[in-house]
């Protein structure tokens, strides 16, 4: 057995206040004794609760049928022992399985629902997937890449490297980076299925390669821990009603020693999580970004 | 791994993609080789699809089940051995593995169940009442909910090949 054996990769908790047991990450058990502790949380949630048991698994990046299947069983097995109980699984439409696998269970058992939490998901966003809106991102693109391409040259950004554009819209930033510094990998990640269209439809057009525009959730991101050499989130983070969960992501994202550049549409931070051995090694106070990103414990750079 | 597609003789050409071989002794030692190589294998194969992380998510998922149907066969000797191809939008799994005689007849078995018309109940029935998945179970929800097509390949002596053809991009939600 190796270290990695060992460690948990998934977490299961039950939150009273909202009646909502949730279980995160990869689980994918060899049998369903691993299990045990998690199946018995979910009978006691059940047990508890009275109208609706919300099933949150908007972070469960992988199941097994294994673990599907002893899941359900609690599940449906509930239905039939209480018909005044119903259950709401909440999943995130960027798990692409997720809907699908879970949605069958409403066709098994009707007090099963199954909602994507995010289907209509930041009310303003629709107004910026309107066609006529994109002149107005190009020209404030065009505005600021005067600026960013020296700024960004000084924290890092240099051919090879591999970076992450979160909220990357319809990419046009993510191709003049590749025009200009030829970072060996880009992942572009946006919620907006029609500015990612836009976005491969422009870096075809013109045979842009090395950008994967991906389909996401800036708070709820798939992508895996520290790897990324640089990590930018530009003119978004206003959008959203709690930026600290997209900081938190953006730095979980970036390697030790690896770069967060974040602007927004009133001021622009460039925050350098500089770690050395785990350790981070100072923390420069810095108004209202800095109060997000304290639990984070980045070095907070201004220029 | 920009491939390209062709037809020969109206035949759909799949072009190799990636290889994997490993002993079976070495591969049956960890439960864990299920998800490793699955979710290694998702990745290496995914860089070139229009969204990358969906479709590693998804090949993953669905990658991992086979492998997981190759373990629980526990054959103490031979190969596993796996090859991913494309057409397309279309990514063939051929996966080989020792699989005794009398288990042979199962696999044939259920992929013809799988190419029937009552592969979605069979499927809901077992969710609905088994108390745990069978190998079958796991092998109709690739058909089911990643809309897979199964078939099998090569059947030599002790030895099966699964061909699983998954078209993830086209997958809705």
């Amino acid at each position: 057995m190796t270290p990695y054996d060992l460690l948990s990769r998934f977490k299961a908790q039950y939150d009273t206040n909202n009646q909502e047991f949730s279980i995160s990450g990869v689980v994918r058990p060899q049998s369903i004794d691993e299990l045990a502790p998690s199946i018995a949380l979910l009978k006691d949630s059940i047990s508890r609760v009275r109208g609706v048991l919300y099933v949150n698994i908007k972070r469960l990046t992988q199941m097994n049928n294994a673990a599907f299947h002893a899941f359900s069983r609690v599940i449906i097995d509930a239905c039939r022992a209480r018909s005044d109980l119903k259950f709401v699984v909440v999943t995130s439409s960027v798990v692409g399985w997720t809907t699908r696998k879970f949605g069958r269970l409403s066709e098994i058992e009707p007090n099963i629902t199954v909602e994507e939490y995010d289907s209509e998901f930041y009310p303003g966003q629709s107004f910026l997937e309107e066609g006529g809106f994109i002149p107005i991102l190009r020209t404030q693109t065009k505005m600021t890449w005067r600026h960013e391409r020296t700024i960004l040259a000084r924290h890092g950004m240099q051919s090879g490297i591999i970076m992450a554009d979160i909220c990357c819209g319809i990419g046009d930033f993510a191709v003049l980076v590749q025009k200009e510094f030829q970072p060996s990998r880009i992942v572009a990640l946006d919620h907006s299925r029609s500015s990612l269209a836009y976005a491969r439809s422009v870096a075809a057009a013109f045979d842009i390669r090395g950008i994967e525009y991906t389909y996401g959730d800036a708070s709820e991101m798939l992508l895996d821990d520290d790897q990324f050499d640089m990590v930018t989130c530009r003119h978004s983070l206003q959008i959203f009603n709690r930026p600290e969960l997209i900081l938190k992501e953006l730095y979980r994202i970036c390697k030790p020693g690896g770069r967060v550049y974040i602007t927004n549409e009133k001021n622009s931070h460039c925050l350098a999580p500089k770690v050395f051995s785990g350790h981070t090694t100072r923390l420069r106070s810095y108004s209202k970004i800095s109060k997000w990103t304290s639990s984070l414990d980045p070095r907070v750079d201004d220029t | 791994m920009n491939v390209a597609s062709q037809d020969v003789g109206g035949e759909a050409v799949f072009k190799p993609v990636i290889q994997f071989d490993m002993e079976i002794k070495a591969f049956l030692s960890a439960w864990l080789h299920c998800d490793h190589i699955s979710t290694y294998l998702a990745r290496m194969i995914s860089h070139n699809r229009t969204d990358s992380v969906r479709h590693s998510n998804l090949f993953s998922s669905a990658f991992n089940e086979l492998l997981e149907v190759a373990f629980r066969t526990r054959h103490p000797g031979g190969e596993l051995a796996c090859r991913v191809s494309r057409q397309g939008e279309t990514d063939r799994i051929e996966l080989t593995f020792p699989c005794p005689r009398e288990e042979r007849q199962f696999f044939e078995e259920t992929v013809l169940q799988i190419a029937g018309s009552e592969a979605r109940e069979r499927y809901l029935n077992s969710v609905s009442g088994d108390l745990a998945p069978s190998r079958e179970v796991v092998l109709l929800e690739l058909a089911v909910n990643y809309n897979a097509t199964l078939r099998l390949g090569q059947v030599d002596t002790d030895v099966i090949t699964l061909v699983v053809d998954l078209a993830l991009e086209e997958l809705p939600n």
